[in-house]
């Protein structure tokens, strides 16, 4: 740890971090565009400056490029670094085309902060902008608009440094400088879209967010992307205007949470697009098929249904979830399966095969709760069970989030052997094959819609959080056991509050043992076992 | 007074490597290489050469910083991209004595422990470049260049590396950048060259002229260098004068020289009927003079400075009494403008704009308040000017810090002319102003031809 | 179209070129100049065999490029006029000079002649101030020019595709 005095103030930092990145940590804003704290320092935008003494008297300097130093003393609020500071923000202003009624960075753009926090300034631009492209495609989710552009090089330094696939530069001189690919080429990397995000403006935008919603009428909920099992941590972006609007709950994106151990600022251009499942095919209502094709009812009904089956069962249930639930609902499903339906029977096993795995952040295990499943068991194994039901010693099926016939080789053959159940109770968020082909059908939340827990792929614990109830008539998957449970007159032990949930869970699982939930905050923490494992 | 660079030129067939040693060359180069390096480098400490590329710094301290317990190979750069407005010294030096200039590398690598030497030449120097690469060619086959030269156990190579177009390539980290493959954008400093350098390996970066008066130093001493030129400005140079004079050319004279004597003997006077307006004594970058100025400057890098400019590279520019200092400053306002490397911000935007305004304002399409506006432009822009920096008289005022807003001095470079002008030749731009039509037509190209390549996506 | 490079410039650049330099990146420069020296200028395919024999890649080599003024995208005239602009050479008359020659080939700055001989372009400083007002002619100086010596300059170059009386300038 480093003292240094800043506005006669003595503040305790950590050494050899840029001056910057401490004052910022201090909470002491120093406003910047070409700084980002998991990119190389570039130094170009010279907005960071701020004042230091030296034994030759003051000096300005940029805060990026200069290291910490015991004993530094520093001035960031004097006449003339705020005089630099407001110039650099009419130089970055001369050219820059005032697009903000049309462009999709209004909101969250830098460049607009920082002129309302620190220019306000009348324009004394009196002649011709340069003109550049705009609206160039230069990549499947990616529009460039190199007007807007403010050259501060933060999406070169991430294609050379993260994606190391290089396909940007600056192309020509001075202010008659642009970003570029090679001509005719095009982003072509899995991570394209971290360079949207880390634009400062509107130069680079999401072709999929491209006009869709302003970004002051999103609510940002934390999340974990559960496209895979490193858990990038993200921030679930959804519509959220007066409470009459319709549109409430409407999913638009998910954007990255920086988490220093496990995915810095970045996520995949895969996982950005799971928030479709939010808004797209979604079941509304509980479904009923009575020999026929199902139809919607009232949860009243679809309820008894269920609650007839489990009873008619007489204990030859079983049950099947799988690594896309999270801690509490393995545990809570579990529970419900044990006490309300009196079965062991339960697997958690996932037919969905390995992906694409790299060394930046995709994961081969396309589950976020792999190591959640292996703290939780132990389990049958999926074939068991459908030879239970195959020789007809299992006569009603409860799943929860497994879309085993949409993601079996032999899905028809699969399908056959479900006909000889009596009864097949589905739980889930979105329509698939298995939905399909249940007798009884339970409309639950998708991620965005449930708080709870993941483990990923180093055994670090995760929250994830909810934006919202459950949309149409879904339910929580907690209400749907609860209610269930009271139906067949069996008590059923939980809670809506996730504290308790967690207690409970950190009881009965040992890799959770004396972990609170505080602890685990908006960063995660490494379960028992797990503190000594280093992020890849 | 003996001359130190230009002692060969003209000689007939000056550039072969025969007539050069005729002449004593490589002789020094061969007494170099049974001394100890640190003597090389004491001696060339000791004669107080400074850095002719235009900033003057000291060549033997320079020499010192180099970090030689690094474990890394050491470069050795010099800077031939002459591109400073006014100046032509270099182009010359090349034209008529190239093997003075590689003997004064391989002395120089020589003392600072460098094997591998890189002469970066700016790429309009197409005949300069042939005429190194010859030399080079004729110094390896005379075992001057190559393993073991001379068998005193130092092996040496020179590399005569062409750029293709751009100013900003002659500063020295805007060269490394350029030498090592990228663009030619120069580097925050520190850390400094000397330390790290190309390649992140510790690099010497120095002028044309400068190493070309390391053999004289060697063979004649530094006492016999600082007995020419002044006390902190000892030598000699070579200037450069262009414009409207009789005799525009290069002339070597001991530091200290009259400006006045300069223009009026060597160079012939102002042509007939051609008045002394104004004179720009060092490169496009440096301050300029009123003839009430130039009567009394004299050419060392203290009494410019003085004065409130800098000696820089030497350049004189004259400037006759038909020229409008408006249209002068256009002019060097677009150069710096398409020169602007645009790493950073205040250079890449503020040239271009203040670029734009010289232009309506020479075109006659000026506003009032622009000169202001220009002075507040350029104080954005420029470095602070703390106390007793050379441009604080003329700025009038005391910035109280030093520190710099941008990466490199090259928006010093713009702002210190285009203020000075202001300033001294506030009425010719008042002029402008008042007798402008603000709402005339702007034309469709009224920036520079700086062809905007149309992309295919 | 395919890019072709002859043999013996294939043999320079990897043996005589690449080596000179202790990393490859920085040969970039003198491949380009190779590339341009032998077609005139350097198309999009020149470029990425540029990228492929530096392992660079592709966009790097288009930055590199863009940034200095003297490569070539397109063809050119086969005299390129570069008329310097600079400081001095204002001063000592270089407008008219390039009038001079808009007027008689009839082209503008950045244009080629319909013959396709002659392509002009104002260029910064080309430290020939002494020679001032004054051109680049491909790789030679020419100066002091005037208008009347400009004009013989042209005419020689047509028709004889060098010129005779006006010598060049070192």
């Amino acid at each position: 740890m480093a003292t240094i005095t800043v506005n006669d103030q003595e503040i305790e930092v950590k050494d050899g971090v840029p001056l910057l990145q401490a004052l910022l940590d201090a909470g002491i804003y120093v406003p910047h565009f070409c700084y980002h704290q998991d990119l190389p320092v570039d130094g170009n935008c010279r907005q960071c400056l701020v004042e230091m003494e030296t034994p030759k008297g003051a000096s300005g300097v940029i805060s990026c490029a200069t290291p910490v130093g015991d004993g530094m003393i520093v001035r960031t609020d004097t006449e003339a670094i705020e005089k630099a500071r407001r110039g650099v923000l009419e130089y970055l202003l001369v050219n820059h085309p005032v697009d903000c009624p049309v462009c999709d960075q209004a909101g969250e753009c830098r460049l607009q902060q920082s002129y309302m926090n620190y220019g306000f300034h009348q324009s004394r631009v009196n002649v011709e902008k340069v003109h550049k492209n705009k609206t160039l495609q230069i990549g499947e989710r990616v529009m460039l608009d190199q007007e807007r552009c403010v050259l501060c090089r933060r999406c070169i330094r991430f294609c050379d440094h993260v994606s190391e696939s290089h396909e940007l530069a600056v192309g020509g001189r001075g202010d008659h400088s642009y970003i570029t690919t090679f001509p005719g080429h095009k982003i072509d990397n899995k991570y394209s879209v971290n360079t949207v995000d880390v634009c400062p403006v509107g130069a680079l935008t999401d072709t999929d967010f491209r006009f869709k919603c302003r970004v002051w009428f999103l609510k940002k909920t934390d999340t974990i992307c559960h496209g895979c099992s490193r858990g990038c941590n993200a921030s679930f972006e959804s519509y959220n205007h007066n409470t009459m609007d319709e549109l409430n709950g409407t999913a638009f994106r998910l954007k990255p949470r920086r988490n220093p151990e496990v995915n810095k600022s970045w996520m995949c251009d895969e996982g950005r697009l799971l928030y479709q499942i939010v808004n797209e095919n979604r079941i509304h209502e509980p479904r009923l098929a009575n020999g026929k094709s199902p139809e919607a009812i009232a949860w009243e009904k679809a309820f008894g249904s269920a609650a007839e089956a489990v009873s008619g069962a007489e204990g030859k249930i079983a049950g099947i979830c799988s690594p896309d639930c999270t801690n509490e609902e393995l545990f809570l499903f579990r529970r419900f399966l044990n006490e309300v339906c009196g079965s062991e029977t339960i697997s958690a096993e996932s037919l969905r095969k390995p992906g694409y795995e790299d060394d930046i952040l995709l994961r081969a295990d396309k589950h976020p709760n792999s190591k959640g499943v292996d703290f939780q068991g132990p389990w049958n194994s999926f074939q068991e069970i459908i030879d239970g039901v195959d020789a007809e010693d299992i006569k009603v099926l409860v799943v929860l989030r497994n879309d085993f016939l949409g993601l079996a080789d032999n899905g028809s053959e699969l399908g056959e052997k479900l006909a000889k159940l009596d009864a097949l109770i589905v739980i889930d968020s979105n329509h698939s094959m298995t939905s399909k082909a249940a007798t009884v059908l339970l409309p639950t939340g998708t991620f965005a819609e449930r708080a709870g827990s993941y483990v990923n792929f180093e055994g670090r614990i995760q929250r994830t959080f909810s934006a919202n109830q459950p949309r149409w008539e879904a339910k929580t998957e907690f209400e749907v056991f609860r209610t269930l449970a009271a139906q067949l007159e069996k008590p059923f032990k939980g809670s809506t509050n996730a504290a308790r949930v967690w207690q409970d869970l950190a009881e009965s699982v040992k890799e959770f043992e004396g972990i609170a939930l505080a602890e685990i905050g908006n960063t995660g923490t490494l379960a028992k076992g797990y503190e000594t494992e280093t992020a890849s | 007074m003996p001359l130190v660079i230009t002692r060969n030129f003209g000689r007939e067939n000056s550039r072969s490597i025969d007539v050069y040693r005729e002449n004593g060359g490589y002789e020094t180069l061969t007494k170099s290489l049974e001394m100890e390096p640190s003597a090389i480098i004491d001696e060339v400490k000791n004669s107080g050469l400074r850095g002719r590329g235009g900033a003057g710094f000291p060549t033997g301290v320079k020499w010192t910083f180099l970090d030689t317990k690094s474990g890394n190979p050491i470069y050795f750069c010099v800077n031939a991209d002459e591109s400073e407005p006014g100046t032509f010294k270099d182009r010359h030096i090349m034209n008529s004595d190239p093997h003075l200039l590689l003997e004064g590398i391989i002395i120089s690598c020589f003392a600072v422990g460098c094997h591998k030497a890189f002469v970066y030449c700016r790429g309009e120097f197409h005949r300069q470049i042939e005429f190194m690469w010859n030399a080079v060619e004729e110094a390896k086959a005379a075992g001057f260049i190559g393993k073991n030269i001379l068998g005193s156990g130092f092996d040496i190579d020179i590399v005569i590396h062409k750029g293709a177009g751009a100013y900003i390539c002659g500063e020295e980290t805007g060269l490394l950048s350029s030498l090592e493959g990228n663009k030619g954008q120069p580097r925050i400093k520190p850390p400094f060259p000397a330390i790290k350098g190309l390649y992140d390996c510790p690099t010497v970066v120095n002028n044309v002229e400068t190493i070309c008066a390391v053999p004289w130093i060697i063979e004649n001493g530094a006492e016999a260098y600082t007995a020419m030129g002044t006390e902190r400005s000892p030598g000699t140079k070579v200037f450069c004068v262009s414009g409207p004079v009789k005799n525009p050319n290069f002339f070597e004279v001991e530091l200290g020289y009259p400006l006045i004597d300069l223009i009026n003997n060597e160079a012939g006077g102002l042509r007939d009927g051609v008045e002394l307006k104004a004179c720009i004594p060092g490169g496009s970058s440096m301050p300029i003079l009123t003839p009430e100025e130039v009567a009394e400057a004299k050419m060392d890098y203290e009494a410019l400075n003085a004065m409130g400019t800098f000696l820089g590279s030497g350049g004189v520019v004259v400037v006759p009494h038909t020229m409008s200092i408006v249209s002068l400053l256009r002019n060097l306002a677009s150069f710096y403008a398409h020169e602007s490397c645009g790493q950073c911000t205040p250079c890449r935007e503020g040239s271009g704009w203040i670029a734009k305004i010289l232009q309506n304002i020479d075109a006659g399409r000026g506003r009032p308040g622009d000169i202001e506006l220009l002075h507040d432009l350029c104080d954005n822009m420029r470095g602070w000017a703390h106390k007793f920096h050379p441009i604080q008289p003329w700025l009038q005022k005391d910035e109280g810090m030093g520190g710099s807003k941008t990466i490199c001095v090259f928006s010093d470079a713009l702002a210190w002319p285009v203020q000075s002008y202001l300033i001294k030749f506030r009425h010719e731009f008042e002029e402008a102003i008042a007798n402008a039509n603000p709402s005339a037509a702007v034309p469709a190209d009224i920036s520079e031809k700086t062809p905007f390549t149309v992309l295919n996506h | 179209m395919s890019f072709e490079l002859s043999q013996e410039t294939q043999t320079r650049i990897n043996e005589e070129i690449i080596p000179l330099y202790p990393r490859k990146k920085s040969a970039i420069l003198p491949v380009l100049w190779e590339i341009q020296e032998e077609h005139g200028h350097i198309s999009r395919e020149g470029m990425l065999y540029t990228a492929e024999i530096l392992e660079l890649p592709a966009a790097h080599v288009f930055g590199v490029l863009t940034f200095y003024t003297m490569f070539e995208q397109e063809p050119i005239g086969k005299f390129h006029l570069q008329v310097c602009k600079t400081a001095s050479c204002e001063i000592m008359g270089c407008k008219g000079i390039t009038q001079k020659i808009k007027d008689k080939l009839g082209i503008g700055t950045g244009e080629t002649s319909e013959d396709e001989l002659f392509t002009l372009t104002e260029v910064e400083c080309l430290a020939a101030c002494e020679i001032a007002p004054m051109m680049q002619v491909n790789k030679d100086n020419f100066g002091p020019l005037t208008p009347e010596i400009v004009d013989v300059i042209l005419d020689e170059l047509k028709e004889h595709g060098e010129t005779k009386t006006t010598k060049r300038c070192l």
